[in-house]
This record gives structure tokens, sequence and C-alpha cells, in this order.
């Protein structure tokens, strides 16, 4: 069915083509929402994307898989949006600090909110790329090769990058959990 | 109990091994399912895309073609019209005819010098090239630029559209001229309106009767319509009116007269739908602003709120049947609107004010405000515009340029144009884009009613503060008859000036220096009721144009225009 959108789309049928926006778009988001921090900006690569798609459909060899093509361009808008919108960071100096709201109570209202708090803490602990990585594989639940597509890496490079991010939750994880019991304990 | 993991191990983890942790997956699935965030409003997101699209692509299917004893009856100016339309020329014929002659001097060459060889060799390459470039870009169903086809659009269910011509008619700024439609369907009952600033966009608004009016969108061009959210209006009405924000044409206005009332502005309601509400959100009774465009959350308009203002005459004493059209200003999103006093294009005294400052019976004609940085450009009596940068606080009168000496108005061999009446100018306006100045062309009249007048042309690219006079190509017909200068109706992206009668449809380089000689593109769909020729219409899109053009009540025609 989505070849037969994806024909007609490639001839400029523009229902069609909505057919497809509404097939793909729910996955599409997930993905550009981790990528991009902001909701504005995740929108907005989203929607540079799909023109991207339409202008490249006469091109689009409809042999090849559509959603690999899709995140892959997708993952390009995000990278290209992220670089426009980088933000210069500064230094938390120690008055600037102090100044920040206490983030106290949300903190401890969200860990009510989360079961798997020690699954939380040591994802904390993964540098964002790691945690990016896991995101799109358990929260867009992408294939890996998908997510290849979308760095424009090897296969075998997400393979190893997931392998090590999975060991390395998993020794924090291990590492944590007294802690994490001790945690338990006090808030009790 | 697994152990998946042996972080010694120098195999590739993948996700189908048995020893992958199952555990720790399942855990992260859980755990982000928990995070998910708010999915993504689909229309929504279509609403804003669709009209970034660029409908690039059209079947070859509708396509129809004048008949040849088509009548010659045309809106406007009055042109000399060739007895028969001629064929559209070949899109690409001139650059295949250079790049063949080009070929020659190589034959030539290439038998008396090695030198002159190698560049023939060249030329020979650039020719080639040169015609490879030429060549369609895809398939033949593919809309070629430079190209028009026409391609039949499907109207929504139960639509038929008002009049036998089967459309309403807007000015250029989008005010209806013809509107009204008639209740109790399945007689005609829906007006189309298409979208000042946007070809692609185009509005239905279909009565019903006793049951609520119905609204639909397309923003792309007729392909497909969607229904907007259902309005409730106590009461018979029989007349719809739509607006558009120009610079944000998915904004909508409505307007209705309730049948108990018609033709009292007592009888009026008006609503807005915002881009990307749901809901509409009522406006005050008689709110009827024209030309309504944003900049911000700042709304401009004409119209005339004042109920009991007197109607202003004419130049010649004559009563007008409305009052002159004034500018507004709304900060809170249409529900108020108050007047801009201060702009100088409202004069009390229409008489002094058609001799100093051409203000015009009707005031305020047209409006376009630069959707970045706010500037404002108004048009009122003969073509005269004014300018403001301070959000219609002032106003400054555009000096157009001077005529040119009388030997340099020699016309064209040929070309003949008829004016009936003097006027200061006719000018063009491009819709406004990006963060530049308006890009503005006008035909330059002399005050003095001349039998063939020969207006010299001019562009300017910085609001008007300085011209540049541009030829004033004629249109070849290509069948013997004489060379004809269309009155252009739009200006396009780049500058070229689109012009269409009943039957043709012709590009002029305009303000585009890179555009070849003013031509012929093709022809128009002739209606049903060749005695009742109804009006069609085109608004821009990037780099092109959209043309909408009715054959019957249920039978409407558009075709998409993109310069070459």
């Amino acid at each position: 069915m989505h070849e037969e959108m994806i024909r007609r789309a490639q001839q400029g049928d523009t229902a069609a083509f909505r057919a497809l926006v509404e097939a793909y778009a729910p996955g599409a988001w997930r993905v550009a929402q981790i990528l991009m921090t902001d909701r504005e900006q995740a929108e907005d690569a989203l929607q540079e994307a799909w023109i991207d798609v339409w202008r490249g459909l006469p091109r689009y060899d409809a042999a090849r898989p559509f959603r690999p093509w899709l995140l892959a361009i997708v993952g390009n808008r995000c990278r290209m949006l992220g670089r426009r919108h980088a933000i210069p960071t500064q230094s938390l100096g120690e008055d600037l600090a102090d100044n920040l709201p206490d983030p106290h109570d949300t903190y401890a209202e969200v860990a009510a909110r989360e079961p798997d708090a020690a699954l939380r803490d040591a994802l904390a602990c993964l540098s964002p790329e790691a945690r990016e990585l896991l995101e799109l594989r358990y929260q867009a639940e992408l294939e890996l090769a998908e997510i290849a597509e979308l760095y424009a890496i090897p296969l075998s490079t997400v393979k190893s990058r997931l392998y090590r991010t999975l060991a390395a939750l998993r020794a924090q994880l291990t590492s944590a959990a007294p802690a994490a019991l001790d945690s338990s304990e006090t808030t009790r | 109990m697994t152990t998946p993991f042996d972080p010694d191990s120098r195999e590739q983890y993948n996700s189908a091994d048995p020893s992958a942790d199952p555990t720790l997956e399942a855990r992260l699935a859980t755990h982000f399912r928990r995070q998910a965030t708010a999915p993504l409003d689909g229309d929504a997101f279509w609403e804003r895309l669709a009209p970034r699209l660029e409908p690039r692509v059209f079947p070859e299917i509708d396509t129809i073609a004048p008949p040849s004893d088509a009548p010659t009856r045309r809106r406007g100016t009055t042109v000399v019209v060739p007895d028969a339309i001629p064929t559209p020329p070949v899109h690409g014929s001139h650059q295949r005819q250079r790049a063949s002659d080009a070929r020659r001097p190589h034959r030539a060459i290439n038998n008396l010098l090695a030198v002159a060889a190698v560049l023939a060799l060249c030329l020979s390459s650039f020719a080639l090239f040169h015609q490879l470039s030429e060549q369609p870009l895809g398939k033949s169903v593919l809309m070629q630029r430079g190209e028009l086809t026409w391609r039949r659009v499907t109207l929504p269910p139960g639509v038929v559209l008002t009049d036998s011509d089967g459309v309403s008619m807007t000015n250029g700024s989008g005010t209806p001229i013809i509107s009204g439609a008639v209740k109790n369907a399945p007689t005609p009952n829906a007006t189309l309106q298409v979208t000042p600033s946007n070809g692609n966009i185009a509005y239905i608004c279909q009565l019903a009767g006793q049951g609520n009016p119905r609204l639909w969108r397309t923003t792309d061009a007729g392909q497909q319509w969607s229904p907007l959210p259902t309005l409730h209006i106590i009461g018979n009405v029989d007349t719809c009116f739509l607006e558009f924000d120009a610079n944000n044409p998915l904004t909508v206005i409505a307007t209705f007269v309730r049948s108990a009332e018609n033709g009292s502005a007592h009888g009026r309601v008006s609503y807005v739908l915002f881009h990307g509400a749901s809901q509409w959100q009522a406006l005050g009774q008689g709110q009827l602003m024209g030309s309504v465009a944003s900049w911000r959350n700042v709304y401009y308009g004409l119209g005339n709120l004042d109920k009991g203002a007197p109607t202003t005459t004419d130049p010649n004493g004559k009563a007008q049947d409305r009052p002159q059209q004034r500018l507004y200003e709304s900060t809170d999103q249409m529900r108020t609107w108050h007047e801009l006093n201060n702009a100088p294009l409202i004069a009390e005294d229409i008489a002094t004010a058609v001799q100093t400052n051409r203000i015009g019976p009707n005031g305020a004609l047209a409006l376009w405000v630069q959707p970045n940085s706010g500037e404002m450009m108004t048009q009122t009596f003969g073509g005269v515009l004014w300018r403001s940068v301070d959000h219609g606080q002032h106003w400054a009168r555009i000096l157009l340029p001077s005529l040119p000496p009388a030997n340099e108005l020699t016309p064209t061999p040929g070309e003949m144009l008829s004016e009936g009446g003097a006027t200061d100018a006719i000018a063009f306006v491009q819709q406004p884009a990006g963060n530049k100045p308006f890009t503005l062309c006008a035909l330059v009249f002399d005050q003095t009613a001349i039998a063939y007048n020969v207006a010299p042309f001019y562009c300017s690219i910085d609001s008007g503060q300085s011209w540049t006079r541009r030829p004033r190509t004629a249109v070849e017909w290509g069948n013997g008859k004489p060379a004809t200068f269309e009155l252009p109706q739009l200006m396009l992206s780049d500058g070229s000036l689109l012009a269409w009668d009943v039957q043709t449809l012709s590009v002029f380089p305009g303000n585009n220096p890179s555009a070849a000689a003013a031509h012929v593109i093709g022809t128009i769909p002739t209606p049903l009721n060749p005695d009742n020729i109804p009006g069609g219409e085109a608004s821009p899109i990037p780099g092109g144009a959209v043309l909408w053009q009715p054959y019957d009540s249920q039978t409407l025609y558009v075709a998409t225009y993109y310069s070459p």
C-alpha cells in the first residue's frame, strides 16, 4: 500500500504525500524529538525534512525501504538546525549557580513518578550521545540499520556503540545498586 | 539467569542474539515509553507543511484547448487581439536552434587548423551541454518550467459553485467583487476564493439553506480539499465573504449576511479561523475588513467601521455607493479595530484630495504589509502608491518617474494600447516576501488622453525610492498579426509579469532582466457559456503562479506556471 502511495507522491500527488506524512510522521517525530532538545525546533526540523522528501521523491529509488531514507533526511535536518541553534555555553560561576532555582522539588516530583529510579540514575551517568543512541533504539524503536542511516555510519559501528553503551549502563546499574538501596531506605 | 554481555568480548552487539540482555532491554523500553512526549498534531503539521510544497508534477489529464472560434472579448484594457489564437511556442525551441548553430563553426574550422579544432570541440561540448540542459527533466508527464497545463479540479462533495460561471471574482487584494450564493442546494450554493498571496491556497464557502455553512480549504491548488471546523450560525445566511491574512493565508475571516436582514450591516456576522486554531473566533458585527495583512501579532486592514459615515463623491460629483475605505489596525487578534487617524489616505474633503493627493472616492484600494519589516504599501486612486515605514502612522507618496521626452514615446511597430481616460499610472506590486523592500512596476501615463498612449514602463526594487526604465515588450503572436502589449495583472516572484485575457496567457519580462521576451505561455479553457465569460483568478507562488479558471458551476480548471 505504501509503495503505491510513494509512487503517486513521486508523480506530485499531494493527497498521496499527505497519506505518507500521516503514516510516517509519528516515527519521524519521535526521532526529531530525540535529536532536538526543543519541541519547536524538532517540529521545524521535521517540516524541513518533509519538504526535502517532497523535493527528493522524484529521484528516490522506490526499491529501497522508505523509512530509513526518511529518517536519514530527518537526521540531516536536525543536525543542520542544531548547528544553527547551537547556543554558546558558559560555565557556572558560584554567583550564578547560587541564583539558580532549586531543582530539588522538581527532581523529587519526577523521581516519584519514575519507578525505575536506578535505571534513570544510571542513564544520567551516560554521555548525551550514548543516551541519544538508547533513545533512538528503545524510545523511537528504530532498527539498527535505520540508526546507521540516520547517523550515516556503518551498521557495525552502531552495533559496537550500542554494545558498549549497554555494557556501561549495566556496569553502572551494578555498581550503583547499593547506593540506590541506601537512598530508598533514607527516603522511607 | 543470563549473562548476556561479556565486557571483554570483541563480538559486536546483536539485538537478535539470544545472548542479548532482554531484561535490560525491557527495562529500557519501559523506561522510555514513560518518557514519551506529546504526539505530533498531524492535521496542524500538514497545514503548515502543505503550503510549502511546490506542485512540481502534474499528470497530463483533462488538458483542454479552446475552440478556434471562441470569442475574443476581454476584460479591461482594449488591446488588438488577433483573429486566431496562436499555438504557444514550444519551450526551449529557440535554445535548441542556438545549439545547432554552434555546431556549424565546429565542422568548418575542424578542417582548417588543429587549434581551431580544439576551439570547435569546446564549442561543440558547450553546445551539447546546452542542448542537454534543455531536455525535459523527466518523463513527459512532468510539468516543465515555462509551460502551462490545465487540470480539472475535483470539488468537495455537494459543492455547486455559484453563478453559471462557477466562481466569484476577487480584486487584486482579495476583496470579492462578485459573491453571494443561493440557498437550497442543489442549486449553486458555494463561492470559491483564491488567496491573493498564495495561488495554491483557496477556499470554498458552501451555504446549505437552513444548515450551517461549510468551508473548505485546499493548500495544493485543488488536489485535495479539507473541511474547516463547523461554524454554528443561527438563522439563514445567503451571502458569504471571505478575507485572508495576506501574510498568512491559512488565517481566514468569514463574514455572513443573514437572509432576514440581507443588505443590512446589522445582519453581518464575522468569524476568524487563525492558522493552526481548531475553532472559529467570533468577531464583532459588521467588521468586514479588506486587504487584511499581519505583521507579527498586529493586523492591518481596509474598511469603514463607521456605519453613519456619509458616502463621498467622485471627482465628477457623483455619489458613491459606499464610504471611503480607511486604514485600520488591530492589536487584539482582530477583536477590535481602531483607525489609523494619522494616515493621509483619509481625506474628508475628497474633492480637494483628488486634486492634491489623488486619494480618490474609495480611499485606499489595496494594502500590502512586508511580513518581516512591517513596511507598508497602499494604493489609492489612479495607481498612486503610498509607503509607510512606521506602521501606518505616517505615509509618503511614492514619486513615479516623469514621462520621458516625446521622441522616446514612439510606439513599437504594431503595438497599440488604448486607455480610456488619463491616469497617473497603472502600478503592479509584488507580493512581499523575505526581508526585502517592495518590488514595484508602473506604466506611467500622460495626464492628457491620448488615443494610443505609449506609456513607458518603470520598475523599482527599493519600494519606489528609485526607478529603472524597463522595455515594454510586446507579445509576438507568430501568425503575422501585430505584436501587442497586454496589460499585466500579476507580478511573479522573479519580477516578470503575467497577463491574461479570455483566451490567452502571456508573460512579460517586467523587472526580470533575465526573462525572455514577452511571449504567450498558453491558452485558457473557454467556459461552457461563452456569452457569459467568467473571470479567472491568478495568485503568485514562489517561482510562478497558479491560475484558476471556471468552466461551469461544477467544473473548475487549475494551471500552475513556473518561470523558466
